[in-house]
């Protein structure tokens, strides 16, 4: 026994590392892959019927086959808490449900007040990663992710399509989950979703069709309504209208390819703008918060549409013109800025205060009953200049 | 023969521990104390830090082929220093629980959803036992190896996060008292530069030691820093949220960068960064034992640091609330008496020696 | 004095068992006589008559030892050997004769076998550069690195190795750049050598290796003259084996074998780029396979949705777990390897043909074999052959990291990619740490590492080991 010891010793590591293999060996051997012991789940609908939840699952199933495809399955579960309708889920698609490989989460219309607890299960306990993109919708969940699947296997796709689209041109950023929570937890507690709607003619279309043939149509049957959901305090309060974005909108450097709408004696008249430029500025004089947007706008004057007829080429805005653009975009500005004082929103004038005038905008902030109705102090000077070539 | 480290390998390996601990949950935990200011927190350590390798330069310098146990047998009595030592032990098994918990944890979230800890267990103590058996020299070229993926693995992760930065940061914003408190909660995962003292025998001093040293540390710092400002700049108001911060911070990576999950760049840096961090503290574990135990042999050493651990890891730190628990209580007394006040002690004995140079 | 020659000629036929090979001739003018014995085999014909026996005819004096060797014999090299010596010269070639007048014995080189000529070696051809490469004599060898070294610095030194082969074993090296130190190490080690026989270098390169066991090789090998030039003007030791067209250099380093000779008589930019290549092929293939299993078996999460998927409907028929099929691939690719490295050319191709088109394409359609399993193996068995010289130990690697990946995911291969770092630091050969000039890091020798600087910029000689004279230019 000594000598065999006195053998192996000089192998001791290389039999210690044997052994480790050797532990794991017959488990790992006869393991399967991850991909067909758990679900790949691509799209998540959550919806609230009375005292339930109901959870739709756009889930990957595997297809084997010559040909490359991509089969996905809808799965819809309810239960009295997320967990249950998970479980109930998990056993009906017969594999584990993970969300690594998750991009959207779908949040229907009465599940929107539970959004916050819904979102901190999610990625919380459930590894959703902070940067899946949160849709809201008019219609429950199910029905939004139903129809989509109809028309498209693989929802998420079509998601991402508009949603990459809709977060260029949307108030605030990206609609992820991350930023959900940034406005939730921000001293404001203010924080907006993407909207999305089903289509309504589209989807009489579709149904037609569908009775003459078994063809999926290729027509979108979802539409991006431009709208934003406003939540307080993880509630939602307000839906933002597509005029609405785009007044605050004026306020963001990355939107800088729009359309103004001006319209006098009732004649319409589209001017494009192909650039912009945005200065913020603030101050506070004598305890009065002051916001100063200073904003440079480029039209492009070879694309000037009147209501009606063909574009029209003009080689230089007269400054009544000018003016007629100045006070439209001053109304656009003036309107949402109204409704986000409404509703007590206004992280980004808020961070731009504390930031640049931390002091003052305390001292500002403590003289307030409520912290909620500071933008309503806020005084907005806003100067437009409309730049030539 | 005794086996020395190269100045540069000094100074990777000092680098290597102050990187490591620090880019995963340390940031997020004291956004809880010190909101921006946890960018100053880290400064304010970081000083402390350099502080003390002044304090080792000096020493070396002084003492230039002694160990530090000899110096303090010989200068505080062969007992004290076996105490010291000993307490030494509880620090950096409470340490290496420490790291074995945050990064057990950070791997299962990241990636080992489903699967047992057994397999770090296993492989740790595997690569522990293999690299302090294995020498001084062979660990300090494996550091110095490793040094550069993980500095690039890290400035990728910086880099991809240049796509999310958010906001600059807001600096000031806390009170001193929750400042200092935080700093004072997370004493354990600072202080890295005393390690230095422990190795000081096995170091090959010469001449562009300090600055070398300084330098390697002096730029690991700013990299750490910039994994924090940019940890800090993109979360923000959600920082508390999130838990691994060089992951983290490659989380929004924009649609140029959906690929995958980026974040497998982090996670394979922060191995490599266990892994060497792992190795270090091992063998200083088993050399600690070497000087309080002269007779017992150095693979004895490891064997004994491998029972305590799993027993520790066994019998009372199981769970991951019960080390942080330890390492945010009496952890932090005996950090500050490690880290900071016997490197203090043994300034004193750069004066006894001056004063007996002037007799 | 009368000594007996024809005695002493069937003394030696005796000796050497009267083999078929062995040759004796006899002359006699009335006054001497002189006995001849060599072997056929491994001697020239024609040579033996014209530079031998005509002479000898020929000759009008006294036919004494000191007139053989400076007046009868003057074609080659002519020696007055002692009697110990005979059996071994008559094996290496030599004529030995034996006169009756005298006891003194004459050996005279007249060794000549079949020889291959200097052509390019089939594992190191290049674009550009010298296209010769060492042959299986040793005198041939030597004679292709004189050609480079006109210096009387260039020193060969010669010793016999193995009890029955007596291989010549030559150990070459310039005098005031290579270290006496690893000279006299080498040598001792060459003496110390007791084996039967010597049938290649590497018989002579496993006894000279630090770390004779270790997977990994420690020993630097070329087949060609310009290489162990290089490696010669570095410093290095050559050892070169009669009977072997690979030639040996120590001390080896683990990143000589990024360097190839194309990277020297090429731009270094580009070398540089490829150099990087040759490094991510290497770690391609050791690891590839290990972390593809990691991910299938354990962390499925980071892997791309769209390559998910892909993944999932190529693998939803296979019967076997992801370990056994990745494993069976391995395996199938070996046998296949196997096969038509052995198999001559013609049935070579076949074997490909059979491996390739038939068990590959009909496995994958039957299902029993999973395209990405096929092209990430495929991938790390082709990458090897960026480092051929590597290609044994990275075979081996590939395995080990195969189970590592499998076991443990990708915790393990990142910690045996630790540990195998950590194991090759652990190992010098002949004082050059195996891992420089990275770790420990040697600053000159960057110049010639992964980054290849202009030859220009080159001006010392590599410092990972000792070396007499560090400047290579001024």
């Amino acid at each position: 026994m000594k000598q065999l010891l006195s053998r192996l010793k000089p192998y001791s590591i290389f039999i210690f590392f044997v052994f480790m293999l050797l532990l794991t060996f017959p488990q790992n051997l006869s393991k399967s892959s991850e991909s067909s012991r758990n679900a790949i789940i691509t799209t998540v609908g959550i919806d609230k019927k009375e005292e339930n939840y109901e959870l739709t699952l756009i889930s990957f199933t595997p297809t084997a086959g010559k040909e490359f495809v991509e089969v996905y399955d809808l799965i819809s579960s309810e239960g009295d808490s997320i967990s249950s309708a998970l479980k109930k889920a998990e056993l009906n698609l017969g594999r584990v449900i993970e969300f690594y490989h998750t991009e959207n989460l779908v949040i229907g219309k009465e599940a929107q007040d539970d959004i916050v607890e819904i979102l901190d299960y999610f990625v919380k306990d459930k590894t959703l990663a902070f940067s899946s993109v949160i849709v809201g919708t008019e219609n429950s969940a199910k029905e939004f992710l139903t129809k989509l699947h109809k028309q498209n296997d693989n929802p998420s796709a079509i998601i991402n399509e508009l949603m990459l689209h809709n977060s260029k041109s949307i108030y605030y950023r990206k609609p992820t989950i991350e930023d959900f929570f940034s406005g939730y937890y921000s001293p404001l507690k203010t924080s907006y979703i993407a909207d999305l709607g089903v289509n309504a003619e589209e989807e009489d279309e579709q149904s037609e069709s569908q009775s003459g043939e078994s063809s999926k149509s290729s027509r979108k049957i979802i539409k991006n309504t431009g709208e934003v959901r406003m939540f307080k305090d993880g509630k939602m309060v307000y839906k933002l209208s597509p005029d609405e974005v785009n007044g605050l909108n004026w306020f963001q450097d990355s939107i800088t390819n729009r359309y103004i709408k001006v319209e006098k004696d009732g004649k319409i008249k589209m001017y494009h703008m192909d650039n912009k430029a945005v200065d913020k500025k603030v101050e506070i004089k004598d305890n009065q918060p002051i916001f100063k947007l200073n904003l440079k706008i480029h039209i492009d004057k070879q694309e000037i549409q009147e209501f009606g007829r063909k574009h029209v080429e003009v080689k230089e805005l007269t400054n009544k013109e000018q003016d007629l653009i100045k006070e439209s975009i001053r109304n656009e500005i003036k309107q949402s800025i109204d409704k986000i004082i409404e509703f007590k929103g206004g992280n980004q004038v808020y961070e731009k205060f504390y930031r640049e005038e931390r002091i003052k905008f305390k001292k500002f902030l403590n003289s307030l009953e409520n912290i909620d109705d500071f933008l309503s102090k806020v005084i907005f000077e806003i100067k437009i200049d409309l730049l030539d070539d | 023969m005794k086996e020395t480290i190269t100045t540069r390998q000094t100074a990777i390996m000092a680098s290597i521990l102050l990187f490591a601990n620090k880019i995963l949950t340390l940031p997020s935990l004291l956004y809880e104390y010190a909101k921006g200011d946890v960018l100053l927190i880290f400064l304010m350590m970081f000083a402390i830090d350099i502080g003390v390798l002044f304090i080792f330069f000096a020493l070396k310098k002084k003492y230039k082929d002694k160990s530090f146990f000899t110096l303090l047998s010989e200068k505080l009595t062969r007992p004290i220093a076996i105490i010291i030592y000993l307490s030494l032990l509880v620090y950096f098994f409470l340490e290496i629980l420490v790291n074995y918990n945050v990064t057990g944890i950070y791997f299962k979230t990241q990636i080992y959803h489903n699967d047992e800890k057994i397999i770090f267990i296993v492989l740790t103590l595997a690569i522990f036992a293999v690299t302090a058996a294995g020498g001084f020299r062979g660990l300090g070229r494996t550091v110095e190896f490793f040094y550069y993926p993980i500095i690039l693995g890290a400035s990728i992760c910086i880099l991809i996060s240049f796509f999310n930065f958010r906001e600059p940061l807001v600096l000031f914003d806390s009170t001193a008292k929750s400042f200092f408190i935080g700093a004072f909660k997370h004493a354990l995962t600072f202080g890295d530069s005393f390690i230095l003292f422990l190795l000081m025998d096995k170091i090959q001093y010469d001449e562009k030691a300090k600055k070398k040293i300084l330098c390697y540390v002096l730029i690991t710092m700013g990299i750490v820093l910039l994994i924090v400002f940019m940890f800090l700049s993109i979360f923000q108001n959600t920082a508390f949220l999130h838990s691994s911060a060089i992951s983290d911070i490659i989380l929004l990576s924009p649609e140029i960068f959906s690929i995958g999950r980026l974040d497998i760049i982090a996670v394979t840096t922060v191995m490599f960064l266990t892994l060497c961090q792992i190795s270090i503290y091992g063998y200083i574990l088993s050399d600690l034992i070497k000087n309080i135990f002269p007779r017992i042999s150095r693979n004895v050493c490891i064997f004994i640091v491998i029972v305590v651990f799993l027993l520790l890891y066994a019998l009372v730190f199981n769970t991951a609330d019960v080390v942080i628990d330890s390492a945010r209580s009496w952890g932090i007394y005996l950090a500050i008496f490690t880290q900071y006040i016997v490197p203090v002690i043994s300034s004193f004995f750069l004066i006894g020696k001056k004063k007996e140079a002037q007799t | 004095m009368f000594f007996d020659v024809d005695k002493k000629i069937n003394d030696l036929m005796t000796e050497l068992h009267n083999s078929e090979d062995v040759s004796s001739r006899f002359f006699d003018n009335g006054n001497i006589r002189l006995g001849m014995i060599f072997l056929k085999s491994m001697t020239d014909d024609a040579l033996f008559s014209d530079a031998i026996y005509k002479p000898i005819k020929e000759f009008k004096g006294e036919i004494t030892v000191e007139n053989l060797i400076n007046r009868i014999l003057i074609n080659g090299a002519v020696n007055e050997i002692k009697q110990e010596e005979v059996i071994d010269k008559i094996l290496k070639g030599n004529v030995v004769i034996f006169l009756s007048n005298d006891e003194k014995i004459i050996a005279a080189d007249i060794e000549d076998f079949i020889m291959r000529v200097p052509t390019e070696p089939p594992t190191s051809p290049v674009i550009r550069g010298p296209r010769e490469g060492f042959t299986e004599d040793i005198k041939t060898n030597i004679s292709l690195l004189r050609r480079r070294f006109y210096t009387k610095e260039f020193v060969v030194k010669s010793y016999s190795v193995g009890k029955y082969s007596q291989t010549k074993v030559c150990l070459v090296y310039l005098n005031g750049i290579a270290d006496q130190k690893i000279v006299q190490e080498i040598e001792k080690k060459i003496k110390k050598i007791d084996i039967d026989g010597v049938v290649d270098a590497y018989y002579v390169g496993k006894f000279l290796e630090e770390r004779p066991k270790s997977l990994f090789k420690q020993v630097g090998n070329a087949e060609k003259p310009d290489i162990i030039a290089g490696k010669i003007l570095e410093g290095r030791v050559g050892i070169i084996v009669d009977g072997s067209p690979i030639v040996l250099t120590f001390p080896f380093v683990f990143f000589e074998d990024m360097q190839n000779s194309n990277d020297y008589y090429t731009n270094n930019h580009y070398a540089t780029y490829i150099r990087f290549i040759r490094l991510f092929g290497y770690m391609l293939s050791v690891i590839a396979c290990g972390a593809f299993l990691a991910l299938r078996l354990f962390h499925y999460n980071v892997i791309p949705t769209k390559f998910l998927i892909t993944i999932a409907n190529t693998t939803q028929v296979i019967p076997f777990t992801p370990f056994i099929e990745l494993l069976f691939i391995i395996l199938l690719f070996q046998i296949l390897y196997e096969v038509s490295l052995r198999l001559p050319s013609y049935l070579g191709l076949a074997t490909s043909i059979v491996g390739a088109l038939i068990l590959g394409e009909t496995g994958v359609n039957a299902g029993l074999i999973s395209p990405p399993g096929v092209i990430v193996v495929a991938l790390a068995k082709i990458a090897v052959y960026t480092l051929p010289e590597q290609a044994p130990q990275i075979t081996v690697l590939q395995i080990l990291f195969l189970f590592l990946g499998g076991c443990f995911g990708l915790y393990g291969v990142v910690a045996g990619i630790f540990y195998l770092v950590n194991y090759l630091n652990r190992i010098d050969s002949y004082g050059a740490p195996y891992l420089a000039p990275y770790s420990p890091r040697v600053c000159s020798d960057l110049k010639d590492a992964m980054i290849k600087k202009s030859l220009v910029d080159m001006k010392k000689r590599p410092m990972s080991f000792e070396n007499q004279n560090i400047v290579r230019q001024k």
